[in-house]
This record gives C-alpha cells, structure tokens and sequence, in this order.
C-alpha cells in the first residue's frame, strides 16, 4: 500500500508562518511521499518560498511539487524553484520523477497546467496571437506533460497538476471562470498516458472528488477544499 | 447625446471589478478568490483566506478603495489543523 499525502493552495506571505501545520513526525507517520499541488506562495516572492522551505526542511519523506500561476506572478520562478530544491522538493514542471516506497516504484508526473476550458466550451488557438498564445500554453505543457507521464516506468502512477484536468472537482466554482481554472487537455493527457491518481488544486471553491472521461481519480487538494494539513491517499501497487 | 453617468453613479458590476483587481494586484493582498458584492453603498466581501492578517488587509484595502461604502468583510480565515484525512483508492 502507497500512502500519498497532498495538498495545494498554502499561498505563504509573510503572515503564514505556522500555517502549514505539516508535522514531520506525524507526516512520516501518515504517508510515504508528500505532493504539494501549486500556489505555495502569494505573489511568487522568493521570501515567501523561503518561509515555506524552512517548515519543510525536516520532513524526512520525499517530496515534489508543481508551481502555481501565484508562484509565477513576481517573474522570480526559478528562484522560487531553488528555494524548495534547497530543503528536497523535486519542482516538476513537464518532467517525472520515480520513488522507491518499501520496494515499489511510485512515479509522478507533473505541470503547472493551464486554463482554456472543457470540452464544449473551451477556447481555441485560432484569430489574435494573445488567443493562440493562451491556448498554445495549455497545449505546450499538456504535451510535455503527457510525455512525462506516458515514460514513467513505475508501479504505480501519479499526476500532480496545479489548474484542473476534469470540471467534475470544480463544482462549486462560478460556471464562468472554469476556463480560467482549467482545461480538458490535461485530463485528456492523464487518460492517454494512464494514472492511478491525478490531485490539483487551484480551485479553491470546488470539490475534493471527481474521476477523468478515462476513469482515472482525481482530487482536488486545494487546502481551503480539503481545509486539513494534507490528505492521504492510499493505493495497492 | 452621449449619456454619462455621474461618478456616484458608477455601474455595481464595474466596482465589484475594480475591488477584485484591487485586491489581486495589491502586494499587500495578492487574493484572487474573494467574491465581491455590492448592494448600493454597501460591498460585501467573501470566501475564505488562511490568515488573520490577510483577513484584516483585504478590508482595509477595499475601506481605502472605497471610502464612501460601508465594507463588510465577511471573508472567513480557514485553518488546516486536525487529523490528515485518509481515503483508500480502489
């Protein structure tokens, strides 16, 4: 049994200190990996990522994380990156990694993602290059997101996202801004490649729980949704 | 004969607008997920922040943004502690 914790949305400021509420102890207790699904910090600030690394720093179990449009918003990115690799956060972006949990290998995947919408009702890359670069985005890192997971060797699969790969977690949202919370490439990329668990965040008004069009979970670990350090998730390899 | 409304006038919905880039954009705040609600001189704010401070600053902002409404700021600060929650995936 691999027991996954994860949680997303922390958005540290200087004000957050303690707010985590990540025990060490009790996470090596709980879960044998620790997923952080994005937005870790406010505005992307390099402090701010510091103030989270340092509560970080003596978790003993491995850890990786995608960032989240937050974490994006000072232009510092990859600062904020070297803050968390500093304490062993493995920051994927397009890119997989694989664990050995007491002799099995857990593989995740992972991206930032982006919006555009679901399918029905989503934007295409089609008339004003803004338009074509928005979805293009979406598209670019779906892509490479896919590849990832589609080459994980591993026994079983995880997806880390931080925006939503199926509207099913997003209930709860207003109907008008899931294009700004999502899109169905994601989901689509999960499918295709295959996973046993896909987690988000990002929507902080939505739903724990839902399933991609493949029948793959996902779960939408937004700490205002899930409104506890983490939630553990446990899977048979 | 174009119509313009006079500034007390101003349209709710392009207020609620200016109080959500207000408080996406300022560094004191960085919030994109409070709802906004404005019901003649009065802006109600809501949704969920994880700290005291930022609660106390999203008002503060809005009460400087708008010093002729009357704000109240129902945003409630969520806490994550307690047990970790555990689901078994099948």
């Amino acid at each position: 049994m691999i027991r996954i914790a994860a949680v997303g949305d922390l958005h540290y400021g200087a004000d957050s200190t303690g707010t985590c509420a990540i025990d060490p102890d009790e996470l090596s207790d709980h879960a044998d990996l620790l997923l952080l699904a994005g937005d870790l910090t406010r505005v992307g600030a390099p402090a701010e990522a510091e103030l989270l690394a340092r509560e970080l720093a003596d978790v003993r179990v491995p850890m990786f994380a995608v960032l989240g449009n937050h974490d994006y918003h000072a232009d510092e990115a990859p600062a904020v990156v070297q803050r968390f690799a500093d304490v062993g956060v493995d920051v994927l972006e397009g890119t997989n990694a694989v664990v050995d949990v007491n002799g099995a290998r857990v593989g995740i995947a992972g991206t930032k993602g982006f919006g555009g919408g679901f399918a029905g009702a989503c934007g295409t890359d089609f008339g004003e290059p803004e338009m074509k670069a928005f979805v293009g985005h979406t598209k670019d890192l779906a892509g490479k997101f896919a590849h990832a997971l589609a080459h994980l060797e591993a026994d079983v699969r995880v997806a880390l996202l931080h925006y939503a790969p199926i509207k099913d977690t997003l209930l709860g949202e207003r109907l008008e801004i899931y294009p700004f919370l999502g899109s169905y490439l994601l989901g689509q990329a999960v499918d295709e490649a295959g996973a046993d668990l896909a987690v988000h965040g990002h929507a902080h008004g939505g739903t724990e729980k839902g399933v991609t069009p493949g029948g793959v979970h996902v779960r939408n670990v937004a700490q205002p949704v899930i409104r506890r350090p983490y939630r553990v998730y446990c899977i048979d390899e | 004969m174009t119509a313009m409304a006079e500034p007390h006038d101003e349209p709710k919905q392009y207020v609620v607008a200016k109080v959500s880039e207000a408080l996406a954009h300022d560094p004191r705040v960085g919030e994109l997920d409070v709802q906004v609600k404005v019901v003649g001189q009065q802006v109600f704010l809501t949704g969920s922040v994880s700290t005291v401070p930022r609660h106390e600053l999203i008002g503060r902002v809005v009460e400087e943004l708008l010093p002729d409404h009357q704000v109240h700021n129902e945003v409630v600060v969520t806490t994550s502690e307690g047990e970790p929650e555990r689901e078994e995936l099948a």
